[in-house]
């Protein structure tokens, strides 16, 4: 069977490697004959071979058996040294031998052409293989600022990452109780950034009414103002103007500040200011007495009734000319 | 308050009266004052008389008989006497006595005290013409004829 698959691999061969193909079969024809023929001699001489190493009833150390065990013994160490004077001369030979090939053979153009590396990759199992790398020494070889230095992080940030979802995740809190806002505040322009801010309309969402009642201590901001010089630039007249006085002054117990009141020494006062004896010279002086004021008045009283009735006259005649009720109007 | 105030006047009058002040007079305040004045005028004259009368006595003891004047004499003396004490006091105080009693004063129609020859004019036009007192009942504005030439007035005034 094996010999009809190498014919027929024979027959295909190009005509030109048949005569070596032939030599190298025949070889193997001949060699396999051979073992045959050894692994029958060596069947058919086996029991005499162990009759004759080690024939009965002679004692162990007498046997031809153990002078093959002693040569064998000598034989493994012969070989052992063999092999590693074998190694010294390899590991001599070698590295000149490869780097003499190294310099003649164009070897990577050679793999090149020679394998396959996609078909070797895809036989390869390379999730064993990363299973095996030490990628944390990998990393500590990996220049990582160079690789910084030639990503746009901006753009990948952009395009790659959700940033709304990753600022979620972040304890602000824990970053902001480490951040030193003296010294940020100390980099800033506040007048600037101040002149930027629309207080109007801050000052519209805020109950500066609340405010003031419970943040400020009015009374010490009391004391502090000029209230002298603040009242200078008032206009009282046109303040009092608008008060209702009247409203107030009913609201005053006046019989409570009369009782406090020494009217007698008040009385006292007013009469020397006025100088009522004056008044009273005056009134003497000027014939102001009841006789003459009683007169003085009637007098009066008389002119306006003659006034009237020459008032009543004027309209009858004007009635009596015009045909109109006195007192009405013209139409 | 030790130091003394000006007295006002208005406040010691009574108060149908304070109404009036500045106000122009009527007719019978006006008559009232016109008759007091010529009761002054008469007596002026009456103690001119007296005072003529003693006089010649005192030089004519035996022969001394009461002066018996002309009316044209007394008219005459009667408009003197009636100018002159109209003029000096409308002048000098701005009303005669007749009017200091009834509360009445003579002013310009912007309420100044009359000049000299603004109140003599006046006080001739009065005794010339008394009868144009009585225009005061029919004007509007309580003037007499003597008002109406001379451009003054006459309102109540009681103050001093």
């Amino acid at each position: 069977m094996r010999r009809d698959v190498m014919i027929r691999e024979a027959g295909a061969t190009p005509v030109d490697d048949r005569v070596p193909d032939a030599l190298v079969g025949a070889a193997a024809v001949i060699v396999e004959q051979v073992a045959g023929a050894g692994r029958l001699i060596a069947r058919v001489s086996g029991p005499g071979a162990r009759l004759l190493l080690e024939p009965p009833l002679i004692p162990w150390g007498r046997r031809p058996a153990r002078l093959v065990e002693a040569l064998a013994v000598r034989g493994r160490t012969e070989r052992g040294a063999a092999g590693r004077a074998l190694d010294h001369a390899v590991a001599a030979l070698v590295p000149a031998v490869v780097g003499r090939l190294a310099r003649l053979v164009p070897l990577t153009e050679l793999i090149q052409q020679s394998i396959e590396l996609d078909v070797l990759v895809a036989g390869v199992d390379l999730d064993a293989v990363a299973e095996r790398i030490d990628l944390d020494a990998v990393a500590a070889r990996i220049d990582v600022d160079s690789i910084l230095d030639r990503v746009d992080l901006t753009s990948v940030a952009r395009e790659r990452l959700d940033l709304n979802a990753l600022v979620r995740t972040v304890d602000l809190d824990a970053i902001v109780s480490t951040v030193d806002i003296d010294a940020i505040i100390d980099r800033l322009d506040l007048d600037a950034l101040a002149a930027r801010i629309d207080v109007d309309a801050i000052l519209d969402r805020v109950d500066l009414t609340n405010v003031a009642k419970e943040r400020l201590d009015l009374n010490a901001l009391v004391r502090t103002v000029d209230i002298d010089a603040i009242v200078r630039t008032v206009d009282i007249d046109a303040l009092v103007r608008t008060v209702d006085l009247d409203a107030i002054v009913s609201t005053v117990d006046i019989d409570a500040i009369i009782d406090r009141l020494d009217l007698v020494a008040l009385a006292n006062e007013v009469i020397a200011a006025i100088d009522l004896p004056g008044i009273i010279r005056q009134s003497s002086g000027s014939l102001a007495s009841e006789t003459v004021r009683n007169v003085r008045t009637q007098s009066i009283e008389a002119d306006r009734a003659v006034e009237r009735a020459i008032d009543r006259f004027r309209r009858s005649r004007r009635y009596r000319s015009d045909g109109q009720l006195p007192g009405s109007a013209a139409t | 308050m030790n130091a003394r105030h000006p007295i006002d006047p208005a406040s010691t009058m009574p108060e149908n009266a304070r109404v009036h002040q500045r106000h122009g007079a009527g007719i019978v305040s006006r008559l009232i004052a016109a008759g007091i004045d010529l009761v002054v005028v008469v007596c002026l004259l009456v103690a001119g008389y007296v005072g003529w009368s003693v006089a010649l006595f005192i030089l004519h003891t035996r022969t001394f008989g009461f002066p018996r004047p002309s009316p044209l004499l007394t008219m005459v003396a009667y408009a003197i006497v009636a100018i002159s004490y109209l003029t000096i006091t409308g002048w000098v105080n701005g009303r005669s006595y007749g009017q200091h009693v009834m509360g009445l004063r003579v002013t310009t129609q912007r309420g100044n005290r009359l000049q000299f020859p603004h109140a003599l004019m006046r006080s001739g036009v009065c005794v010339g013409f008394p009868i144009g007192l009585l225009w005061v009942v029919v004007s509007r504005r309580n003037a007499a004829v003597h008002d109406l030439l001379l451009h003054t007035r006459v309102t109540y005034d009681w103050t001093a």
